[in-house]
């Protein structure tokens, strides 16, 4: 991710007018998805969260829940490509990645980049692909680049991927290794929309195509929300918070695993995004508590098997329910 | 006129000071045998300590309060030096004395009895105290603390009330002077406490003294005073007033820390005294000393350990001044007799005295208070002449009759009797006291003695099983002869062997004279038994038969039923059982006690917790850093959440309980809790915080403090402000944000006892 120079201004914590401002950027995103999508609008946050951070998204929902369509307008929206990938247990990770081809009019080998290499990549139904095929995704994921015949291939920034499961139909598929969902930023469930949205829905022709979206940011702009959230403060308190929601997890009695260091590193990467969302150059501990669900429900690891939403989101109601929360009257300045 | 108020206020203060460090002077004092110089030498230490505490923090500021306090000790010891040249202790030169009075002070006051003399070994370690309090007292107070500029006084009150807990009434005049500072201080500290640095270390900076208050709390700040003042005062007055006379008899002290510390014993090559009267007796008619005053027997030795072969005396004397302590049992009905003592051949260094001596002047002396026995500290007493006074108790009023022998912890000494007892002598006990109360039978014992036997002048001396078993078991010298201290020694060990606590008293009688001096001979002496009875103390029984021999005639003559201290006093004199159970002293009603600590404490609490409380709310309105203001009223709504009975669960952040309290009280403003939330979390957290954010914060706050009382029982209403948790879940969460400001709290709390101090 490209990032700018820092002026001086930059060296110490994010004021208030460029909180602010980022976001005025967030609620223009938001409203130019919910046009398109009809997703609650928490979910959108959480979704415009994960992309300004930088990292990945896994939706998990029943088919014809609108996760492609959020996905497209996400991409829409952030004035980049996208890319729609549909896992089948016959795709191959060259199908994802990209191929290189001889050229017999140049007489030279060339790389066909695969569909990974847009800002949004939408990996429908990840679950349904071979292990090799998603563990190729990996690389992409976490270094943002693909290394084809010893060649590497960097993906453009921002580079989203948003992947896609049906959490039901589980007949046939490969779930997911630890490693790979804990790639993963967010676990998000899209979930009905209310009445009046899936009656809109039913009328049809109120709702925006996502391709119809005008963009809202460019990349530079997506890089230099990205390092204003690295100017948000964090009162230690909040850290020593998150802390030991972490170690409640390590300790819990129904969890075979806790979660990670790295988990704990996004929980307060996201939560940085989550306060400048909010307007605010300083995170407060309603935003790890935001988070902790999404960002964590697909990391832990309960004695009976791989957590689903329901179950981890219960689960780390009760840890977020036991550890007491840093007062601001305990962190005076 | 405002540098006059200041000024004024300034005096007042220094003044308040000055009462507090000084509140323990009284208590103090009362441990000298002259209370008055005493606590004068005390007060001026408290004086000079406040003045030049304040005026070295005046002159150099920068230097600090520690600075302050180290620059008032070489006056102190100035002082000191001063002092020694008027009145030293063992070392004469005063620069000598003063550095042995520093050094040595704790440990001879330990080792001296209570009503010590005024030399400066024995005042230096007060004098210090006393110094140390002002100085850190105005250190504190120069730092705008009020409430802890009380602490040196009340840590020293406790040390002196510790050092003399029998000092009833002056610790009462102490306690509520020390209350009527803190009453003072109160109402002259000023409105907003220093900021708390990162350090822990506190700064304030009061330019020109203290910074006059806004006119428009003037009253308000004098009302508050003026009631509080009252509220302390009062009941101080009733205490000071009241107290002594109600409490003075209550059966529960401190103990002496003096009864702990052994002191320095300087052996003394000294004769038995009992074993003079054998002696003595053969030659009745050589002068010991001559007497004038009152007629009066004297006390010499008390022997409370019996070996066996022989009766030893006590030997822990420490060194007195002329005043002595009073008894730790006070005899009814006691009279005060002084006598001039000029002692002509008295062998051995025991102090003859009237009853239990109470001052003795003209003698460097030891006081041993268990037996209330004297002994020179120069030696021998013969060729000196002292005044003793002393209290001579009556005991013709049958107290004795239905006592209770002392067998208690302490007592069971006077109630051993070592191995080779002769066999019999528990037969001849059980037989000689009969049945009754522990009085009639040690009366039966006495009058077994004295009706049974004779007394021997020339009969052979010798006080211990050997020689009673050849006086008392068959066929032995019944109708005999025997000496005063066999019959003494006698009484004691049957005593013993029938299980009450005896012990041997060696005295002499009122001896032969007139106006001009009565001559006491050794025809005087006489040896009696004693029996220590709960409440009464030592209650003496004679032995001695009544038989035209000059010892025995001597001591009975004239005595009469209110004698003294010799047999005269006591063992003739018990009559028989009276129905006034004159020993069980009048008890000590407990009802007017409590009604007094209540009449005492309730005044002060229905005043001073929501005086307390209101002070907290009003400097929470005055605070001047917005953050702080807002962080300060969330506290208080917080604790007003707690008091209504809706605490904030512990895992709740801000914005929850702002929720919470959207449930709590219906038809409050959600959007200003949220924006209440968002404030307080800003004011936490990092956020910007204006002052206008801040009053809002502040407004919201009382608003919610209000309504949560609001929905609360009106029996919760009205005791709302009385309740005094919110003092203390406030000064804990106070202590949580000091912490956290110097790093250390969230490093070592746990996280079961995170951030529930104010929640629940």
């Amino acid at each position: 991710m490209s990032t700018t120079a820092a002026s001086p201004t930059m060296a110490g914590t994010a004021t208030d007018e460029e909180a602010v401002l980022a976001a005025d950027t967030f609620d223009r995103m938001a409203a130019a998805i919910e046009s398109a999508a009809r997703c609650a609008p928490a979910t959108v946050r959480l979704v415009l969260t994960a992309f300004a951070t930088g990292g990945h998204v896994l939706l998990e929902d029943l088919p014809g829940m609108g996760k492609t369509t959020l996905a497209r307008a996400l991409a829409a929206v952030t004035g980049g490509t996208s890319r729609r990938v549909q896992c089948t247990p016959d795709l191959l990770p060259s199908d994802i990645t990209g191929v290189t081809i001889f050229n017999e009019r140049s007489r030279e080998f060339e790389f066909h980049p695969g569909p990974v290499f847009a800002n949004v990549v939408i990996v429908d139904e990840i679950n349904r692909t071979s292990p090799k095929t998603q563990s190729a995704l990996l690389e992409v994921m976490q270094e943002e680049q693909v290394t084809v015949d010893g060649t590497p291939h960097p993906v453009p920034r921002p580079f989203l991927v948003a992947a896609t499961q049906n959490p039901v139909e589980m007949e046939g598929t490969f779930p997911l290794p630890e490693a790979q969902l804990d790639r993963f930023l967010m676990r998000l469930t899209l979930g009905y929309p209310g009445e009046e949205a899936e009656l809109a829905l039913m009328r049809g022709g109120s709702l925006t195509a996502p391709g119809d979206l005008s963009p809202v940011l460019d990349a530079a702009e997506a890089a230099r929300l990205g390092e204003i959230a690295g100017r948000v403060s964090v009162a230690e308190p909040v850290y020593e918070y998150a802390l030991r929601l972490a170690q409640r997890t390590r300790r819990h009695p129904g969890l075979r695993a806790g979660v990670s260091m790295r988990a704990t590193i996004a929980l307060c990467r996201a939560a940085r995004m989550h306060a400048l969302a909010d307007g605010r150059a300083y995170v407060t501990p309603d935003d790890v508590k935001a988070l902790v669900p999404p960002v964590w429900g697909h990391r832990l690891v309960p004695l009976s098997g791989p957590a689903g939403a329901d179950e981890a989101a219960e689960l780390l109601d009760g840890v977020l329910a036991e550890v007491p929360a840093p007062g601001p009257h305990e962190n005076p300045r | 006129m405002v540098g006059a108020v200041s000024r004024l206020r300034a005096a007042a203060d220094a003044a308040a000071v000055v009462a507090a460090s000084g509140a323990a002077i009284a208590l103090l004092a009362a441990g000298y045998d002259r209370p008055g110089p005493a606590a004068a030498v005390l007060l001026a230490a408290a004086v000079a300590a406040v003045a030049v505490t304040a005026g070295a923090a005046r002159v150099l500021p920068r230097l600090g309060p520690a600075f302050a306090l180290l620059a008032g000790l070489p006056v102190a010891f100035a002082g000191l030096v001063a002092l020694a040249a008027r009145r030293p202790g063992p070392v004469r030169e005063p620069v000598p004395a003063a550095l042995d009075a520093v050094l040595h002070s704790g440990a001879r006051i330990l080792t001296t009895t209570s009503q010590a003399p005024l030399t400066v070994d024995l005042i230096a370690f007060p004098l210090l105290a006393v110094w140390l309090a002002g100085a850190t007292g105005t250190a504190l107070r120069r730092d705008g603390r009020g409430l802890p500029a009380l602490l040196p006084g009340a840590l020293l009150l406790a040390g002196a009330a510790t050092l003399n807990p029998e000092a009833v009434g002056a610790g009462y005049r102490s306690a509520a002077l020390l209350a009527v500072a803190g009453a003072v201080l109160l109402v002259l500290s000023p409105p907003e406490r220093p900021a708390a640095a990162p350090a822990g270390i506190t700064v304030r900076v009061l330019a020109g003294g203290f910074r006059p208050a806004p006119r428009r709390s003037a009253s308000r700040r004098a009302a508050a005073g003026a009631v509080l003042a009252c509220a302390v005062a009062v009941p101080s007055f009733g205490m000071v007033v009241a107290a002594p006379g109600v409490l003075d008899d209550w059966p529960v002290r401190a103990a002496d820390p003096r009864t702990v510390v052994d002191s320095p014993e300087e052996p003394r090559e000294v004769r038995n005294p009992l074993a003079y009267l054998s002696a003595w007796a053969a030659e009745p008619n050589r002068p010991l000393m001559t007497v004038r005053g009152p007629r009066t027997g004297l006390r010499w030795v008390a022997l409370a350990e019996f070996t066996g072969p022989t009766w030893l005396p006590d030997s822990t004397y420490r060194p007195s001044g002329p005043a002595l302590p009073p008894p730790g049992v006070r005899p009814p009905r006691a009279k005060r007799a002084s006598v001039e003592v000029a002692v002509r051949d008295l062998p051995g260094d025991w102090v003859p005295v009237p009853g239990t001596p109470t001052r003795i002047e003209g003698l460097d002396f030891g006081y041993d208070a268990a037996s209330g026995t004297a002994l020179s500290s120069k030696g021998p007493v013969a060729g000196r002449t002292y005044r003793a006074t002393g209290s001579v108790p009556d005991l013709s009023g049958g107290e004795a009759s239905r006592a209770t022998p002392a067998l208690g912890p302490g007592f069971e000494r006077y109630a051993r009797l070592p191995q080779g007892a002769p066999a019999r002598l528990i037969d001849i006990a059980r037989k000689a006291a009969g049945d009754g109360t522990p009085h009639q039978r040690a009366s039966r014992l006495a009058e077994y003695l004295r009706e049974s036997y004779t007394i021997g002048p020339a009969a052979r001396g010798g006080h211990g099983y050997a020689e009673l078993n050849e006086l008392l078991v068959e066929p032995g010298r019944k109708g005999g002869g025997g000496t005063s201290e066999q019959f003494a020694s006698a009484f004691a060990v049957l005593a013993r062997a029938a299980g009450l606590p005896s012990r041997i008293m060696v005295g002499f009688g009122p001896g032969t004279g007139g106006d001009g001096g009565r001559v006491v001979r050794t025809g005087d002496a006489v040896a009696w038994g004693e029996i220590c009875y709960e409440g009464l103390g030592w209650v003496p029984y004679d032995p001695n038969p009544r038989v035209r021999s000059g010892a025995a005639e001597r001591a009975g003559t004239g005595e009469g039923a209110s004698g003294g201290p010799g047999p005269g006093g006591g063992a003739r004199t018990p009559a028989p059982p009276r129905a006034v159970a004159a020993h069980s002293r009048p008890g000590t009603p407990v009802w007017p006690v409590a009604g007094l600590a209540v009449a005492a404490v309730l005044p002060l609490y229905l005043v001073a917790v929501p005086l307390l409380r209101w002070r907290r709310l009003r400097r929470m309105r005055r605070m001047r850093d917005c953050a702080r203001k807002a962080l300060t009223a969330w506290t208080e709504v917080l604790v007003a959440m707690r008091l209504a009975g809706v605490p904030a669960p512990p895992a709740a952040t801000a914005s929850e309980v702002t929720a919470h309290l959207e449930r709590s009280i219906p038809g409050t403003d959600a959007a200003r809790l949220q924006r209440t939330a968002r404030i307080v979390n800003a004011a936490g957290f990092g956020g910007p915080v204006t002052s206008q954010d801040a009053s809002l914060a502040v407004t919201e706050a009382r608003s919610l403090i209000r309504e949560l009382r609001r929905s609360r029982p009106w029996w919760r209403r009205a005791s709302w402000w009385w309740d005094p948790r919110p003092l203390r879940w406030s000064a804990q969460s106070s202590r949580l944000t000091r912490r956290v400001q110097t790093g250390s709290a969230w490093a070592t709390r746990s996280t079961s006892t995170t951030a529930t101090t104010v929640r629940q």
